[in-house]
């Protein structure tokens, strides 16, 4: 599989979850990085790189990915969205083509839809 | 925009004051300058009806004036007595200055050319008559009866007193026909000025009706615009929360999945896991209901909620001893230190104190640092600085066995301190064991 032993970042706040995308991305041969639970952390992972994509959770407790996002799409790291907003499409114009995970999404289909992301990248 | 049209019809409304305000003022203005123009015109009125009344009174006595000089002459011609001329003289001089004074009188009065010209005239005869007069005195002098009877038969004298009689009444006329158009017009104008000022007081009536009709409907309007925002308002603050409150929801049912998921994962046996995953779910569900959705900063108290997730777990001749100043948890603290309290009171009762009758449980907290009393008033509107909770558990015969492998619920405790910011330790002692969790401070910088 082509997603082996790829990186994956994990920004999540809460614990449970984190620890049920962890196992399912390394189910599949991925390696998680993180996860973080914070934007701080999550931004300073992002920097150091060695990332191949990313689940992002939107909220994290009181402040918002976007800077992590905002950092990844610059990089062209491919990563999905993780949320429990009320009404997630309307996220912002600004990712209209980043896939969005509402929750509750079983860990597995967020993990599938990450990896169809980097797929679909390595064929360009 | 809703305080648009509010602003707009608060303008609307001061538009209609000032434009009321300003016809009332013009209303005023031109009735104080009708009734000042009907008040002059009535004075000027008064003015003439006293000179006319003056100029009557001297013409009468004018004319009384050279009767009576009349008299004395005749009484001189039929007697030849002097002392008749004595009032003769009198009356002629008295004549002069009655003349003089009409003069004068006329000459003040602005429209008076024609009565002047009469007086003109009145003078002239009167000067025929004392002349005829004098001429008849003088022939009594002469003690010539015929001359002067002769002298009054020809008629020059009754001649010049009619025509003084004519002039003085000319002079009256014109007198009379001043008066009486001075008194029309003065009515004239009064009668006009009272219908200007009902006119102008209906006007203001209607200005003043209008302007509270218009008033009426403009607060109307208002109110409704106020009322249409403060619904709005109070629609947005309803989604606002029906949003927040589905966020949570979906967050709740994600970490019960997860829960389901992971537990599923660490067990073998169907029932232990099952049980697990009802425990832990129960405790997320305890540690909900604890917390308190408006406050995000003081959601729970730390001492509520150790009762909370661990009293349902106190098997029975045990008790749990807990004591602690008031400790207020963040929201983002609640939820998982539910769950490793959850964790804590399942192992005491499978492994632990609780597992024998002997054993004792023992939950404290405490803010970290000297000066414990500030520590507990900082407290109270959250924790600035960082706190413990210490978790003792003695078993006095030392039945105690420190586990050869972390278990998932360990690893549970570890990921959930993590998340509540919290670093966890335990150690394992003959008699017991002791685990203690350090809370970083709230607030920006613990982040």
């Amino acid at each position: 599989m082509k997603v082996n032993g790829k990186r994956i970042l994990v920004v999540e706040d809460e614990a449970l979850l984190a620890l049920d995308l962890r196992f399912a991305l390394e189910d599949r041969g991925a390696s998680v990085v993180g996860p973080c639970y914070r934007l701080s952390t999550a931004l300073t992972t992002a920097q150091l790189g060695g990332i191949d994509a990313a689940v992002l959770d939107v909220d994290l407790a009181g402040e918002t990915v976007f800077p992590v996002a905002d950092l990844l799409k610059q990089a062209n790291i491919p990563f999905v969205f993780h949320t429990g907003r009320h009404n997630p499409q309307v996220l912002s114009e600004a990712y209209r083509d980043i896939p969005i995970c509402p929750k509750p999404t079983n860990p597995e289909t967020v993990a599938d839809t990450l990896f169809a992301l980097i797929e679909r990248q390595q064929m360009h | 925009m809703p305080n648009e049209a509010i602003a707009k019809t608060r303008r609307r409304t001061n538009a209609i004051y000032v434009s009321v305000a300003a016809v009332i003022v013009i209303m005023y203005v031109l009735g104080a300058v009708a009734v000042a123009r009907a008040v002059a015109s009535e004075n000027r009125a008064r003015r003439i009806a006293e000179e006319t009344q003056t100029t009557l009174a001297q013409t009468g006595a004018l004319l009384i004036t050279v009767l009576d000089a009349e008299t004395g002459q005749r009484g001189y011609l039929l007697t030849g007595d002097e002392e008749y001329l004595t009032p003769f003289q009198g009356k002629r001089a008295q004549f002069g200055n009655e003349l003089a004074d009409l003069r004068k009188q006329l000459e003040q009065q602005r429209e008076a050319g024609p009565q002047l010209a009469a007086l003109d005239r009145i003078q002239t005869l009167s000067t025929q008559r004392f002349d005829l007069l004098d001429k008849g005195i003088a022939a009594r002098r002469r003690n010539d009866l015929g001359a002067a009877l002769d002298i009054i038969r020809m008629g020059g004298g009754k001649e010049a007193m009619d025509g003084i009689r004519a002039e003085i009444n000319t002079i009256r006329d014109f007198e009379e026909g001043r008066l009486y158009s001075a008194f029309a017009s003065a009515r004239l104008l009064q009668d006009k000025t009272a219908a200007a000022l009902g006119f102008l007081l209906l006007v203001t009536l209607i200005a003043l009706i209008s302007a509270g009709i218009l008033i009426r409907r403009a607060i109307q309007a208002e109110t409704a615009a106020q009322f249409a925002q403060q619904l709005r308002s109070e629609r947005d603050r309803a989604d606002l929360v029906s949003r927040e409150l589905s966020h949570r929801v979906k967050n709740l049912f994600a970490v019960i999945m997860s829960i389901i998921s992971t537990t599923g994962r660490a067990e073998t046996d169907a029932r232990v896991a099952a049980r697990k995953i009802r425990e832990r779910v129960q405790a997320l569900s305890r540690a909900h209901a604890l917390s308190n959705g408006q406050d995000t900063a003081q959601s729970a108290r730390l001492g509520d909620l150790v009762s909370a997730i661990v009293q349902p777990y106190v098997p029975q001749g045990h008790k749990v001893a807990s004591a602690g100043p008031e400790i207020w948890l963040s929201a983002d603290r609640v939820t998982p230190v539910g769950l490793i309290l959850n964790e804590l009171a399942t192992n005491a009762v499978k492994y632990g104190a609780w597992s024998t009758p002997e054993g004792t449980l023992t939950v404290t907290w405490a803010f970290d640092g000297n000066d414990q009393q500030s520590a507990a008033q900082e407290g109270v509107a959250g924790p600035t600085i960082p706190f413990r909770l210490i978790w003792t558990e003695k078993v006095p015969n030392g039945h105690l066995t420190e586990p050869t492998t972390q278990g998932f619920g360990s690893n549970m405790i570890e990921l959930s301190a993590t998340q509540a910011r919290a670093e966890v330790s335990r150690s394992w002692g003959a008699d017991g064991l002791t685990v203690v969790l350090r809370f970083e401070r709230d607030g920006p910088a613990g982040g």
